[in-house]
Parts: structure tokens; sequence; C-alpha cells
């Protein structure tokens, strides 16, 4: 491109799109008259209760405290697992209960070790999410990702997950490019008392103690600590992946006056997972390979404190900071990483109709890696910071009916630069109880540490028959991502909603391999793919009776990757299923009693052996006297053992299979 | 490059525009807590099933009985009094005398009567009273049902062991949607 055609599109282009975008709003702004007088206040008038238990429920009244989105007015697709639906499922960790989220693909990998990813690009390393727990980002910056088999609490101390599809690139960070996983945990005050829970079954043992006080009315506390074991689960070829950890924090909540909040939480974990992996023991050609039994060594911690404080019900400020420690040591790296972050966002309502939400987050990390002959990284310790603004206005052109949001988040990281991430999305309101929504967004992936400037040695394997390298690159640019999103909810009939999402999304500079040496073989890392995927994801309730209740979800996505051969076409999107599907039974019975099944089935992976399955999870709850609870679960009860991964092509460590599993769990709390 | 740029700067403009624009509607407030706390009355009488000969007592209304200082004001008025559940209109009754208590079906405790709710409790427990309260307190002197405010949202709490030792009949409904708390 030349200089040339640079200024003519500022020249004719943009400022022809600028005049007859200020054109448009020229004309909006003649039109307030109309807009107001066809506006009659519908809010006053409404008859309360007209409104189902669950509207209700929703109206969020005048009082003076923190705004929060209505769910069925956010213009993006949300599902939120409750504590009811976390309980009632039956599961065991976090990285299950996301198997009942469309548009969310979780596959094991082994019992430490999830592939989990939101619209696709599963992979052990997938890096399009971004996961908080509490507010905090639970980000590993040396693969853009997450640890999942860290990332665990009380299961009856979370009081939901948020899951939203898509970008939430304008509020949230560099890593929302296609979904956003927001862990939120009871407040001290409602997890008061004593709570001890054990679960025992032939593939896990946990054992959970919360011990909740207060000190006056507006100080609340909580501390707890949890242990698990994890048996070893099935490979042919001989398993180990046995997992145990122990974790132990606190929470304490305070409301030293109405319009002041301060949260402080704190954690500690550590533990060991058994992997078979194969790393390289020397670093000259062809390099000498062993394969062997290691226990992976995982430990860290956090502290965060947030101090919340609201003007009135239109203004309120959020001053957030959190230190997380990171720690694992297996035989091809062995990493500790530091990370410091401190946010603070600040909303307000200003002329009549506008309310502006802006916010900076300044984070600062610092790691150490120890080279070994598998994996190097350059230099072996280095530090990063990253400072992001974002600014979004939300705009109401008709009350209650049509609601109009911009915005945009400019971030400034060290490999890349400034990055900018503009969303614009609608949401309109035609009937009670019918909600259409659209988007339009762009977000971006930052490289991450390794893809940065590393280098990775990888033993002969199934696409290879020969040794390789990959190396880092340098000159690695974001990820980034144009998405196109509509959606539709229903929720006028007590007994039935449905909530339909579909989505375009064309991505651009995706990371592949380039091949730059044939001996030894190497490869370089390079943003030289482009993806498109189109989906649709449905979720829907249907309240048969007053205690028997269904719950759906279905997910189908296709991604089509173009790029130049022997660049990873095939993992990249050949570990996502096309079909997705979970359909759980609630049944509440009498004698306190509950009775729960849930069937999943996946598609098979594309570019891989791994087939389709079905599975079907059962769970018998029984509450003989307060406060106690006894519950019976078999997991994966239609087979022996399913695999549902491939080996990560980043880290050679052999996945095992999922096996059919029995627990009984008590839980005892007053 | 080009694109970018373009891009870049729609997004500027229309970020301009979005804040110049100023149609001179205000949002419509929500309405008052005190108003979604009526209807769910309304939703609770429709949810709760009173054994029939509790209607005797009170010429068949169904009868919503106020302790301490009343919340409400006239919301309850208006917004119960034209409606009726099963045939039986409601009837609104300001502090009721304690021999009186065990006629009511639904008894809501202002927030400062929360500690009388034990001391009360033996009058309650002659007849089949569904008690509503504001407070944790009031839970934990073994009320039935608690509102509170989250996030802007009027929540409520319901302790079904209590429940479960009178005849009243709960939806499971209702139970679906409570947070279930234990004395």
């Amino acid at each position: 491109m030349t200089v040339g055609s640079r200024t003519s599109c500022v020249r004719h282009s943009c400022w022809g799109t600028y005049v007859r975008i200020g054109l448009i709003g020229l004309f909006l702004l003649l039109l307030p008259g109309t807009a107001a007088g066809e506006a009659a206040d519908p809010g006053t008038n409404i008859d309360l209760t007209e409104l189902s238990l669950e509207e209700l429920m929703s109206v969020e009244v005048t009082s003076v405290s923190k705004k929060k989105q209505k769910l069925s007015e956010s213009a993006a697709a949300i599902f939120v697992i409750t504590q009811e639906d976390l309980r009632r499922s039956g599961v065991t960790s976090i990285p299950e209960a996301l198997r009942m989220v469309p548009g969310i693909q979780v596959a094991r990998g082994s019992k430490n070790q999830w592939n989990i990813s939101a619209r696709g690009f599963n992979e052990r390393f997938s890096n399009k999410l971004l996961v908080l727990i509490d507010g905090r980002t639970v980000y590993n910056p040396l693969f853009a990702g997450v640890t999942w088999e860290t990332q665990d609490t009380i299961l009856e101390d979370i009081e939901r997950i948020e899951v939203i599809r898509g970008p939430g690139g304008a509020l949230w960070g560099v890593n929302a490019v296609n979904g956003v996983i927001n862990i939120i945990t009871k407040k001290a005050q409602d997890t008061q008392g004593l709570l001890v829970s054990g679960v025992a079954g032939n593939e896990e043992g946990i054992v959970s103690m919360r011990q909740g006080g207060s000190h006056g009315s507006n100080l609340h506390y909580r501390i707890f600590s949890k242990y698990f074991n994890r048996g070893t689960s099935y490979n042919a070829m001989g398993a180990h992946d046995d997992t145990r950890m122990f974790r132990s924090g606190f929470r304490s909540d305070w409301t030293p006056a109405t319009q002041d909040r301060v949260m402080i939480q704190g954690e500690i974990y550590t533990g060991d997972g058994g992997q078979q992996s194969t790393v390289a023991t020397t670093t000259t050609f062809p390099f000498g390979f062993t394969t062997g039994n290691e226990d992976v060594k995982m430990s860290g911690g956090h502290f965060l404190s947030r101090w919340e404080h609201t003007w009135d019900s239109e203004s309120d400020m959020a001053l957030q900071f959190f230190y997380d420690r990171y720690e694992r040591f297996e035989d091809s790296s062995k990493a500790t990483i530091d990370t410091f972050d401190v946010d603070f966002q600040h909303r307000f309502k200003f002329l009549s109709n506008q309310e502006l939400l802006w916010g900076l987050e300044y984070r600062y990390w610092i790691d150490h890696l120890q080279n070994t002959s598998s994996t190097s990284a350059f230099p072996d310790s280095r530090s990063f910071s990253l400072l992001s603004g974002f600014l979004q206005n939300e705009f109401t052109l008709i009350p209650d009916t049509l609601l109009f949001t911009l915005g945009t988040k400019l971030s400034h990281n060290d490999f890349t630069g400034f990055e900018y991430q503009p969303s614009g999305r609608f949401l309109w309101k035609p009937l009670t109880g019918h909600t259409i929504w659209g988007a339009v967004a762009r977000a971006v992936r930052i490289p991450s540490r390794l893809e940065d400037n590393s280098l990775l040695r990888f033993a002969p394997n199934a696409t290879t028959p020969f040794p390789t390298v990959v190396r880092g690159n340098q000159q690695f640019k974001s990820e980034d991502l144009l998405a196109f999103e509509v959606g539709y909810r229903l929720n006028t009939f007590e007994r039935f909603t449905l909530d339909i999402t579909g989505f375009y999304n064309q991505y651009d500079h995706v990371r592949g391999t380039q091949i730059i040496s044939l001996l030894p073989p190497t490869g370089t890392l390079a943003n030289n793919l482009k993806v498109d995927t189109i989906g649709v994801e449905v979720a829907n309730n249907l309240q048969l009776q007053d205690w028997w209740v269904l719950r759906g979800a279905y997910t189908y996505i296709n991604m089509s990757v173009e790029g130049p051969i022997n660049s990873s076409l095939n993992t990249t999107g050949g570990n996502t299923p096309h079909h997705q599907g979970s359909l759980r039974s609630l049944m509440t019975l009498p004698f306190h009693l509950e009775f729960d099944s849930w069937i999943r089935a996946s598609d098979n992976l594309p570019a891989t052996n791994i087939a389709g399955y079905v599975e079907l999870d059962l769970r018998l709850g029984w509450k003989p006297i307060p406060g106690l609870a006894l519950s019976l679960v078999g997991q994966n009860l239609l087979d022996n053992h399913h695999p549902e991964a491939v080996p990560s092509k980043f880290l050679a460590t052999q996945p095992t299979e999922v096996q059919r599993s029995f627990y009984g769990k008590i839980t005892w709390s007053y | 490059m080009k694109t970018r740029i373009c891009q870049l700067h729609v997004v500027l403009t229309l970020l301009i525009i979005s804040f110049a624009w100023n149609p001179g509607v205000s949002h419509a407030d929500g309405p008052g807590e005190y108003e979604v706390k009526g209807a769910f009355l309304y939703h609770f009488a429709n949810f709760v099933r009173w054994p029939e000969s509790t209607f005797k007592t009170t010429d068949g209304h169904l009868r919503v009985c106020i302790l301490g200082k009343d919340p409400f004001g006239h919301i309850l008025e208006e917004t119960l009094e034209k409606k009726t559940v099963k045939d039986h209109p409601f009837e609104i009754h300001r502090n009721p005398s304690k021999t009186e208590l065990q006629h009511c079906h639904m008894l809501y405790f202002a927030a400062s009567e929360s500690p009388q709710m034990k001391t009360l409790h033996h009058h309650i427990a002659k007849g089949e009273v569904l008690t509503f309260g504001e407070d944790l307190e009031f839970m934990r002197q073994g009320g039935m049902v608690q509102f509170f405010v989250k996030d802007q949202k009027v929540q409520f709490a319901i302790n079904p062991e209590v429940v479960n030792q009178t005849q009243l009949k709960v939806s499971s409904k209702l139970l679906r949607l409570a947070e279930i708390v234990s004395p």
C-alpha cells in the first residue's frame, strides 16, 4: 500500500463517512420532540402483579446500590450457572459445570488437564477466553490462556458463574475474544456458620470445610479449606494422571457505610498431578527423547481487595487491586509468575439518557522460567506491563424498548503496542417478553510470552514422523476478530423460556506455523491463518410441572480455516465438535428427595480419531433433616471409558479417558 | 491499514454522536421496593395453599396482616384490594391483637418487629399463618419468608423446615426461586 492511497482513504472514504454519520447525527438531534412525545413513561403504570415471579425478581427497584444490568436486558449471549445448577448437576469441579453451557467446548484431557474454549479453537492451551474469579483475571501470560486444573473453590460457596460468549473486548480485557467466564463467589454474609462436606467415590475423594462469622453487623468473613484426591483414569497404554490439591483461603466483606463496600480475599493452593510426558534430553538434532511418568507440582495463591463506592443509583466506582502467584514445575518446563493488577471503574449518568462507563487497568507481571531441553524461552526472566483504558456509552432511544451501547477499549502492551477494540450493540424489545439484540465488535488476542520468543523441541508423533523444532516469533502480531452476532430471547410464558444466538466470526492473523528450515526440521509461529466460524447456540427451560423442570442446550459450530499447507490447518479447527447437546431434568420429589439426570452428547472431533459420545449422569439427593444433605451420583454411566481429547501440539503429554464413576456426598451445615 | 483507520474513525464518530444525542426523555425510574414487595405478596397468595377451614373465621377473605410501622403505606390497598385468589378477596389488617394473629393468612413483620417473632410464635402456632419478615434476625427466630434486596432487585428466602411444620402447602415453584435457609 502506498502513502498516497492511505491519504486518499482519509481524505475521501473516511471523511465521507464522517459527513454522512454527522448528517445522521444532526437528524437525530432534531428528533427529540417526537421521541419524547411517543415515549409515555411505561414504567409507572404497569401492574406489577401481572408480572411472573421470575420477572418480578428481576425488576430493579429504585435504591442506592450499584447498578447491575438485568440478564434479559443485555445485548450479548449470556448464560448463568446458578448455585442450584451446580448442586443439582452433581459436578465436583468448575470445568465440568461448563458442559451445560451452550457455545462452550469442554474436553477432559486427564484428571488435571482440561481443554476449554468458547466458540471453537478447542485445545489444551486454548487462548481466546477470559476467565475472572471475583474480578481477578486468571490469565496465564505464557500461553495466553487458563490453567483450569488449579481453578477451584468450595462449590457450595459459588454464587453463580456467568458465561458471556462472544467478544467482551470493549469492557473486559485483551483476551476476551470468544468469551468471558465470570465466577462469582458468595458474599461472606451469605456463608455464615459451618459447612462440612465430603465426597467419596471410585474416582475421587473431596473434603471441604468452611466457617463463616461476623464482627458487629457490617463485617462478615469466612475461612475455608478444601482437599481433593482424584485417582488414575484409563488409557490403553497405561495412565498416570492421579491428582491431589489442597487449598485454603478467606473472604471478608465489610460495609463501613451504606454507600461503601470493601471486600478482601486471599487463597493459597498446592498440589501435584500426574502425567505421562515425552521430553527432549539433548539440544542437538535429532535430540534424544524419553517418555515417562512424572508428577507436576502446582502451587500458588492470590490476594485481592476491592472498594466499591456508590453515590446514587446512577453513579458508582470500584477500585480493585490484586496480586497473584503461579508456580508450576514439570520435566519439560519450570515457571513462576507474579502478577500485580490495579483496576478502576467509574460509571455515571449524564444528560438524561446517557450512561458512561470508563475504566483504567494497569497490569504488571514478571516471570522466571527455567529452560529445559524441551522448552526454552528467552530471556529466562521477563517482565511485562499492560495498560488499558475503556470507554462505554449506553444510550437509550426509546426507554425500555430500544437501547444502544457503544464502547471501545484502547490498550497498550509490550508486544504489539496499541490495540483498540470497539463494539456496538443494540437491544430491542418489540413486545413484553421478547428481546432481539445484535452486536458488531472487534477483539484482539495479544501474543503470549512463548509465542514471542521461545524454542520447543518435539518428539516424532502421529502428524510429523521426525523430531521438530518450533520457534517463537518476535514479529508475532495480535490475532484479531471481527464478530457479528444476533440473538433472540423469549421470556413471556412462565413455563417456557428460549434463548437463541447466531454468530459469524472472521478471524485474521491467527497463529499457524511456517517451515523455515528442513534440517533440523524447524517451524516458526506465524500469523498466517484466516478462520471463519459460523454457529448457532440455543438454551431453553421448560417447566413441565411445578416439581419438574427440563433445561436444554444445543451448540452448532463450523470452523473453516485457510492458510498455507503445513501451517497447523487441521489442529486449529479440528478439535472442535460440530454439534453438542445437553439435556438436564430436575425433579423435586416428596420426602425431601431430588432426582436429577443429565444427558450430554458431543459430535466427533473432525480432524482426530476421537469419536462422538453420549453420556448420562444421574443424581439422587435427600435432605433428611435441616442442615444435612446427602446425595448419590453416577457420572458418565453409558461407557466404561471414553476419550475426549487428543494430545496438545505444544506439550507432548498423553491424554487419558473419562471413566464411569460413582460417588456419595454428605454436606452438613448450620 | 486503510480499513483499520476508517474503522477507528467511524467508531470515534459514532461515540461523539452518541454523546450529543439527547432526546429529552429520562429513564423511567424503577418501581419502589414496597410496590414490588406488595406484588410478591399477591404471588405468594397464589402459590401457597391454606386449608379451606382457615377462611371461615375471615368471611372467606384472605387476610394480610401488618405488624409494626407499616412500610407499605397505601401500596397494599392499591395492589391487593381489587384482587382475589381462588375466590378469596384480600383483606388488609394492621397491627392485629395477639389473639387475632392466628386468623391472619399472611403476617408481615416490619423490620422493627423481627425480634418479636419468637415471642409471638405460640400465638401464631394455632393458626396457619405464613410469616414474612425483612432480615436474617427474623429468619433465625423462626420466620418463614424473608424479603431482601440484592443488586437492586427484591429476592426472597424461604425456610421450608418451618413451613413444613404447618398445614400450608408451598408450591415448588416458589421453593425453586427462593433462596433456601435453615434455622
